[in-house]
């Protein structure tokens, strides 16, 4: 099942980028492989060329730039909470990065890789076996959603738990691809298709998350999952409010991609949390019921705006 | 000890229903038993002396005059003399059970574990969601044979039924387990688990090795219902299926206010 005819360790972004292109046909970026190679184990993932991008150096940097943090990719989730700045100013980044899977998982997850963690499906994350038995759904090749009982688009859901809050912050991604690198907000690689979840292209690099500082953020992050750890999201809340009175809310689980409403300090915020529960796309997908995950929203997004004072 | 040759050791049928301490321990105590009487006969011929008048204790055999007085491995040296290794087995069969009433059939056993349980939880009156803070419990074992194993017997037990009553569930999608993994078959994690306070009460069972009962699946049984009750005693809900899922408390404690609401307009 997992014959992999290469494994290759490039040494710099360009590197990485240009065996990408030589093996563009089948090729998988690694990274900490939380999700990569429990994907290869139920077949999800079949590419025959892995590119372990973990000897990369200038992806494991934090460093201060003008009014920017900048988060390497390769940093890992249990090391965020070991700088000063991220710890200081970005605690609740850190509380998220925490709810992720378990201590083990935190040591070898990368912080590049939660934001882009693969959708997920209880009908999609399955064995070979199971998925053919059942029939294949619309995100392994097949003609029909089963978690909806026949719609013809995947409704997979977003289960990053970092995204979220930095999206919240107005975090910003900088990307290394072919024709060099970009900057953009990180909102925008989500495309809400569940099936493609990710706008960027096949040999792009998440270089470095970006992060404003010196904009007072407070921030309230919220999670709900069955148990304490070890669980994907069934729902992520993020919170943030700016020194301007800038109201980002952001709900991760509950959609294909992260669900987002900017408003202001003087605005109704039950109108903003109505609005942003309008925007998701909740199916029966997971271990809670579509109904609860909905009503659920609005709770953690109140009890969030009292801890911030609002 | 031999614990699995069919020539030397009976069939026995199996080591499941919390019953290996008692049958497992009784045979085993009885093949001891044979090996004593073994002893004494050999050291009996070769000093001469009355088969009664053996004494075992403190690691030595001795007869009440000391004509007899033996270390532990003196005494099987001379077991073994003349015969080489000895071999002895023992057995139990538990006494005949029951009635010839209708239903004396049932849930038959030679004896009876007791256990209670109490557990301290908190309920989100928002989300539903349980989270249990304490577990207290006692378990009635009989002869604790090794306490320390007791002890963790009870916890894990406990552990296995906080699972049972909070998050494991199988849920099936045409004939297909949906959750055919540890990822999706929510076992508590450590931080799920609550301080577990464990005692144990210890009787002697007459019927039992050394007065030893179980400590296994009769420990399962008191958590279930004392957290249900517990949740019912925080918000006055009562559970009727497990496991106790939030958007269950959620839809029952939802269903409680609107009565109470319907019951102060009829006044």
């Amino acid at each position: 099942m997992n014959i992999e005819k290469f494994y290759l360790k490039p040494e710099s972004v360009e590197e990485a980028v240009k065996i990408a292109i030589q093996h563009i046909d089948s090729f998988r970026y690694l990274a900490g492989g939380t999700d990569v190679i429990v994907n290869k184990y139920q077949g999800n993932e079949e590419s025959n060329c892995l590119i372990d991008i973990t000897e990369i150096e200038e992806l494991k940097k934090i460093s201060v730039d003008g009014d920017y943090l900048k988060i390497g990719a390769l940093i890992k989730l249990d090391d965020l909470k070991k700088h000063e700045i991220l710890s200081k100013y970005f605690s609740e980044l850190i509380i998220a990065a925490h709810e992720v899977a378990s201590p083990m998982l935190r040591k070898t997850a990368t912080i590049g890789g939660n934001v882009l963690c693969e959708n997920r499906c209880s009908f999609y994350n399955q064995s070979e076996w199971w998925r053919e038995a059942v029939g294949y759904c619309l995100k392994c090749e097949g003609v029909l959603c089963i978690a909806t009982g026949g719609k013809k688009s995947c409704f997979s859901k977003f289960v990053s738990d970092t995204a979220p809050v930095l999206i919240s912050m107005d975090a910003q991604i900088e990307i290394s691809d072919i024709d060099g690198t970009k900057i953009v907000p990180l909102e925008s690689i989500y495309t809400g298709n569940g099936i493609a979840p990710r706008n960027l292209s096949r040999t792009a690099l998440i270089k470095n998350i970006i992060l404003p500082l010196n904009r007072g953020f407070k921030c309230s992050f919220q999670k709900l999952r069955p148990r304490e750890a070890v669980d994907f999201t069934s729902l992520t809340t993020a919170v943030t409010i700016d020194n301007a009175g800038k109201i980002k809310m952001v709900a991760g689980g509950v959609d294909p991609k992260p669900s987002i409403i900017v408003g202001n300090r003087n605005d109704d915020i039950n109108e903003l949390i109505k609005k942003l529960v309008k925007q998701t796309r909740i199916v029966d997908n997971d271990v809670y019921s579509r109904e609860y995950r909905k009503e659920m929203i609005s709770v953690f997004l109140n009890r969030s705006f009292k801890v911030l004072g609002k | 000890m031999i614990a699995a040759d069919t020539l030397i050791t009976p069939v026995d049928l199996g080591s499941y229903s919390s019953r290996v301490t008692f049958m497992a321990g009784n045979a085993a105590k009885d093949a001891a038993e044979n090996l004593k009487k073994e002893m004494i006969v050999a050291i009996a011929k070769k000093k001469n002396i009355a088969e009664e008048e053996f004494i075992f204790s403190e690691n030595r055999v001795f007869s009440n005059d000391k004509s007899v007085d033996f270390s532990w491995d003196e005494a099987i040296e001379i077991l073994v003399a003349n015969r080489g290794a000895v071999s002895v087995s023992g057995k139990y069969i538990s006494p005949k059970l029951g009635g010839d009433f209708k239903g004396a059939g049932a849930g038959l056993s030679p004896s009876y574990s007791f256990s209670s349980c109490v557990a301290e939880v908190k309920v989100d009156l928002e989300t539903g969601h349980v989270k249990i803070l304490n577990v207290w419990g006692a378990h009635d074992c009989g002869k604790a044979l090794n306490p320390l194993a007791v002890e963790g017997q009870l916890e894990g037990s406990w552990h296995m039924g906080i699972g049972q009553v909070m998050t494991e569930e199988m849920s099936y999608y045409n004939g297909l387990l949906v959750n055919n993994n540890f990822l999706d078959y929510k076992i508590p994690t450590t931080l799920d688990t609550p301080p577990i306070h464990t005692n144990i009460i210890e009787t002697i069972d007459p019927e039992g090795p050394f007065g030893a009962k179980e400590t296994g699946e009769g420990a399962i049984h008191a958590v279930l219902p004392a957290i249900a009750n517990a949740v019912y005693d925080a918000v006055g809900i009562r559970i009727t299926k497990l496991p106790i899922k939030s958007e269950d408390v959620l839809r029952l404690l939802k269903e409680k206010e609107k009565l109470n609401q319907t019951a102060k307009v009829k006044i």
